[in-house]
């Protein structure tokens, strides 16, 4: 009977150990956006994103704060925050999907891999099944996880993030959403 | 010992739970980030702009950031329909605030009252915070006014200054509403007999959002202690946020912009009428790109 016992927490064990072994994560990972207009570029930065992946499911995650997004003007950042985003009731944007084709990508070597990775991206409330075309990218045990503006692109009329008619011309109907999140073995 | 039914029972719970851990990974339920991103933060925008009406709100300019203000009265309106209801005439201030470093802004001034000048400084000890730990902010502010005008009696110089020091003790309660509590002395060097040159006072201000860029403001500063013919201000008004402006309209039986002229020499009544419409104009230029600032507080 015990040894019975002792080999089923064994198998718990091995079940277990892997599970975690396969999470990477950051907690400093860097979403930037762009938004283009005659009149006005505007740029922001957060570097402080939470992302994961589960290389052996291909299960990635990521949850933005959006008050820590950086502009070259003070006043935009507020009328980004309470204006647009509406942070007081909405205050983190997240994603959560999976890698296509996530068997095709080789964890264990050095590499860059360009995926497509599906899932659901909430902002503003407002969550959409979205496919963003990225890269993987492994170096020397670490992997990062990439994503351009000119491939990544966010309309905020689909989020309900209105822009009233005197704002139209400054802030550009398809904003360039650019990731770059380092991940490392937890 | 144990009967191997139980045994049984036993092992096929803890494998079923630990196929339910599995599967776990791909539902959308759970997170794989142990890390939320939105930790404490310090509470932004609980007024448009750092004035409430004539009251000092909770808001600092940003570092690097200059804010013109424009400030204008007009006349009461119990002047009649000959003088419009006040507004022929006009009782101007024109200033500016600059933000120095994060939670510290400097400002002056020139008021067309009494031909006076006005500089001050505001500094902010206390942020709030999201997570409460920090209910309140906490602000300083100090300022000192030159009252340039010909006095029907001979002054010194020192005679014509006057000082403030108010404690602002301010929360956004929800997104909507938030209110700002100041205790305020105003010390004038040149007094009048009947009453003290020090006059203590309480500044109460509130903002309720209406829509997300209109508020409506309230502002009541009541001084304690005699203080001759002069009232209590109380005002009412609107802001309006227009991209890089604030409109403030209100009305206030408040002539002086700077803080000791409305503080403690409020002459307007609005029981009989003396209340005047206006509006304060603020305007914000960006000199400096705020990531040249440490730990920035916006």
């Amino acid at each position: 009977m015990n040894i019975r016992f002792g080999f089923l927490t064994m198998i718990m064990a091995l079940a277990a150990i892997p599970l975690n072994a396969q999470v990477y994560k950051t907690s400093t990972g860097t979403v930037k956006f762009y938004s283009h207009t005659t009149v006005e570029d505007i740029n922001a930065t957060n570097s402080t994103v939470a992302a994961a992946l589960n290389t052996a499911t291909g299960a990635v995650e990521f949850s933005v704060s959006i008050n820590s997004f950086q502009f070259k003007k003070a006043l935009m950042q507020k009328h980004f925050q309470e204006n647009y985003m509406e942070s007081g009731k909405f205050p983190k944007s997240t994603f959560k999907g999976t890698v296509e084709k996530n068997s095709a990508v080789n964890y264990k070597k050095d590499g860059t891999y360009s995926v497509n990775v599906k899932g659901k991206l909430t902002i503003h409330g407002q969550t959409k099944d979205v496919t963003i075309p990225g890269k993987i990218i492994v170096k020397g045990g670490k992997i990062t996880l990439t994503a351009d503006g000119k491939d990544f692109k966010v309309k905020p009329a689909d989020y309900k993030i209105k822009i009233p008619a005197n704002n139209a011309a400054q802030i550009a109907e398809e904003i360039e959403v650019s990731v770059n999140c380092e991940l490392s073995k937890k | 010992m144990h009967s191997k039914p139980l045994y049984k029972a036993v092992a096929f719970c803890t494998t079923a739970f630990l196929f339910i851990g599995l599967s776990a990974q791909d539902d959308t339920t759970s997170s794989m980030l142990d890390e939320d991103p939105v930790k404490s933060e310090k509470v932004q925008n609980s007024f448009k702009t750092t004035k409430v009406i004539n009251l000092q709100s909770v808001e600092v300019t940003d570092a690097g950031v200059f804010d013109f203000k424009i400030n204008h009265r007009f006349g009461p309106v119990n002047s009649g329909a000959y003088n419009m209801f006040g507004l022929d005439a006009a009782s101007v201030r024109i200033g500016g605030e600059y933000g120095v470093i994060p939670n510290l802004m400097v400002g002056a001034g020139r008021s067309s009252i009494e031909k006076t000048v006005d500089g001050y400084f505001k500094y902010r000890m206390m942020h709030q915070t999201s997570d409460n730990k920090k209910p309140l902010g906490i602000l300083l502010f100090g300022g000192v006014a030159y009252r340039n005008v010909n006095f029907t009696f001979p002054v010194t110089s020192m005679e014509r200054l006057a000082y403030t020091a108010q404690l602002i003790l301010g929360r956004k309660f929800s997104e909507n509403f938030s209110l700002v509590v100041s205790p305020s002395l105003v010390h004038y060097n040149l007094g009048k007999n009947e009453f003290s040159n020090t006059q203590y006072a309480l500044g109460l201000g509130m903002r309720q959002k209406l829509t997300k860029r209109t508020t409506l403001n309230l502002e009541y500063i009541p001084v304690f202690g005699e203080h001759g013919s002069y009232h209590n201000s109380i005002s009412v008004g609107f802001d309006i946020e227009t991209g890089g402006h604030v409109f403030q309209l209100h009305f206030t039986n408040s002539t002086g912009n700077n803080e000791s002229n409305f503080i403690a020499r409020t002459d307007g009544d609005w029981k009989t009428g003396g209340v005047r419409f206006g509006f304060n104009i603020s305007r914000v230029f960006t000199f400096v790109d705020p990531s040249r600032f440490k730990n920035n507080s916006y």
